[in-house]
């Protein structure tokens, strides 16, 4: 591994790269293996320096790289690869907005902190915070993230976080003093959801009742 | 004083570089005579007079009848709706249709609301137990942010006054808001993060304020389409307390308008553990608590959709582990900051 690759992936694990370098960075790293564990290092590193809590196994359970590319590309980051074909024959783009990555424009730093919806990049705030939150429990604790997910569970989590986000919708309209308007904001989260259901009937687990899978 | 230079440079940058909307000197003056108390000059104005503007807005929205075509758009898309509210023998009623996309609408009689959506899936009815009513807090919501008028410019055919609300931290968006002049309605409203860029508008494209309304306007019209209903939400025992959770930490002024804790003895459980809401009167904020029983995985999540950010997060105690969802208006680290403090009590 070179020199000149190792600053790279130091500047990406620090967010610091443009969307051409993430691109050679990821190639790079289907070819050598060796740059995969060196890319989990760092990211190891860059934790431990920001002093968050993120265990090795939840790094090794991450391919990060496919959800990088995927990202850059536009693609829909709710299908992993081995749907693809599912993902041509539905009208994903119409909707996308609800999905995981809201867009491929979004630069390569952002996607890494907000792909698979694992925080990596925990801002300063959370620090302060960790200080501030006083638990009355003495062992609670924030549990680190399994991002190794089946398409179905990743699906079947998001459709319970729309649901959310629609209740929210409800009491804020009730709440905030404006009326109904909050419900505009609706139409597109249930583009997402119509979407969710519609490529839950594929999948037996997914056409249960959220509720009833997770009690 | 730092927060007041820093209002000023938002809204510079705001008005160079979003070029909304021309000057409306003209109509303010006109206004002048019409508004009781309308101040003579600008300088006049003080955060005051904001805070009755608003509090003839929340008002408005509760207790005029209005039927008005509603445009909304974030970063992403427009649409455009009907929109239809009136007060009949003390009941509110509500009726919002998407006349863009799908022909889904929403109808509210008191507190009950209805989702009336194409195809099969989707439909609620609930009674939703979290409606207290608007929180009341604008006399206290110069403390958090800061207000100031500007002259408005006409709006779906109507004079307007233009309130600038700041947040007075890093934790809330900012708000343009257009009110009639006549009535104090909203007539459009522009949400504003810390950079200036205008995040989220609501706008009536058109409006009729004041005529009486009959009952059939507020039925539901989704007809071609199957509607099912179910109704959702009922609990029995629901207990109207936030005992049991606990939160580390909320911005400045957000108080609890609702909570609602699950009977665990139900059978058949529904909804989340424990749903806590919140608001400054302007922002809302939703806390959800779920028992992740030996659900596996756990998928962390951060995401945010036009201005709505949601997290989800675990808490593991003793011999729980728990999923707390925080779903809010305010920026992501705002969201997050609250999941993090999220504790059982």
């Amino acid at each position: 591994m070179n020199d000149r690759i190792k600053e790279s992936l130091s500047a990406l694990v620090d967010g610091e790269t443009d969307e051409l370098e993430v691109r050679r960075i990821l190639n790079e790293m289907e070819k050598t293996p060796e740059l995969k564990n060196a890319w989990q290092r760092y990211q190891m590193i860059g934790s431990l320096m920001r002093e968050e809590s993120v265990s090795r196994a939840q790094l090794e359970g991450v391919d990060l790289s496919k959800g990088i590319m995927q990202a850059i590309d536009g693609e829909p980051m709710d299908e992993v690869p081995a749907r693809q074909d599912e993902v041509e024959n539905n009208n994903v783009v119409a909707s996308r907005r609800f999905n995981w990555l809201a867009s491929g424009a979004v630069a390569a730093s952002v996607t890494l902190a907000v792909l698979l919806g694992v925080r990596l990049n925990n801002d300063i705030q959370q620090q302060e915070l960790v200080a501030e939150a006083q638990t009355p429990v003495t062992d609670a604790q924030q549990v680190a993230a399994n991002a190794d997910m089946t398409p179905e569970q990743l699906e079947q989590a998001q459709r319970k976080l729309q649901e959310y986000v629609l209740q929210h919708t409800e009491n804020a309209a009730l709440n905030t003093g404006r009326g109904m308007m909050p419900f505009a904001r609706v139409a597109s989260f249930e583009d997402g959801a119509a979407e969710a259901s519609e490529q839950g009937t594929d999948s037996e687990q997914a056409a249960q009742p959220v509720e009833a899978t997770q009690e | 004083m730092r927060c007041y230079s820093f209002v000023a440079l938002l809204w510079l940058t705001l008005s160079a570089s979003a070029a909304l909307s021309a000057p409306a000197a003209v109509s303010s003056s006109a206004l002048a005579s019409t508004t009781a108390g309308a101040q003579d000059t600008l300088s006049s104005q003080t955060p005051a007079d904001a805070r009755a503007w608003l509090n003839r807005m929340s008002h408005a929205f509760k207790e005029l009848d209005y039927q008005g075509v509603l445009i909304y758009g974030d970063t992403q898309q427009w649409e455009t709706l009907s929109i239809t509210h009136g007060v009949m023998n003390g009941v509110e009623y509500e009726r919002l249709y998407h006349l863009t996309g799908e022909s889904r609408e929403v109808v509210r009689k008191g507190h009950d609301i209805t989702c009336i959506h194409p195809g099969e899936h989707v439909v609620r009815l609930t009674q939703n137990p979290l409606a207290q009513g608007f929180v009341n807090q604008t006399s206290a919501i110069d403390a958090y942010y800061h207000l100031s008028m500007e002259p408005g410019d006409r709006i779906a055919g109507r004079d307007t006054q233009q309130i600038i609300v700041s947040p007075r931290d890093a934790y809330r968006y900012g708000y343009r808001l257009w009110l009639d002049q006549e009535s104090g309605m909203l007539l459009r409203s522009d949400l504003i993060n810390q950079q200036g860029t205008v995040l989220e508008r609501f706008q009536f494209a058109e409006i009729r304020i004041g005529e009486p309304l009959a009952a059939s306007e507020f039925e539901p019209q989704s007809s071609g389409h199957r509607v099912a209903s179910h109704i959702a939400g009922h609990e029995s025992k629901s207990s109207l307390t936030n005992q049991g959770w606990h939160l580390g930490w909320l911005p400045r002024g957000f108080m609890n308008a609702a909570s609602q804790l699950r009977d665990s003895s139900n059978p058949t459980p529904e909804g989340a553990l424990a749903t806590l809401m919140y608001t400054d009167g302007l922002a809302a904020i939703t806390v959800f608590v779920d028992d992740a029983g030996q659900q596996e995985p756990m998928p962390v999540m951060s995401q945010q959709w036009g201005v709505t950010g949601a997290v989800v997060k675990y808490l593991k105690t003793n011999d729980t582990t728990y999923r707390i969802t925080v779903v809010g208006e305010v920026p992501l680290p705002t969201v997050e900051k609250i999941a993090m403090s999220v504790m059982p009590q």
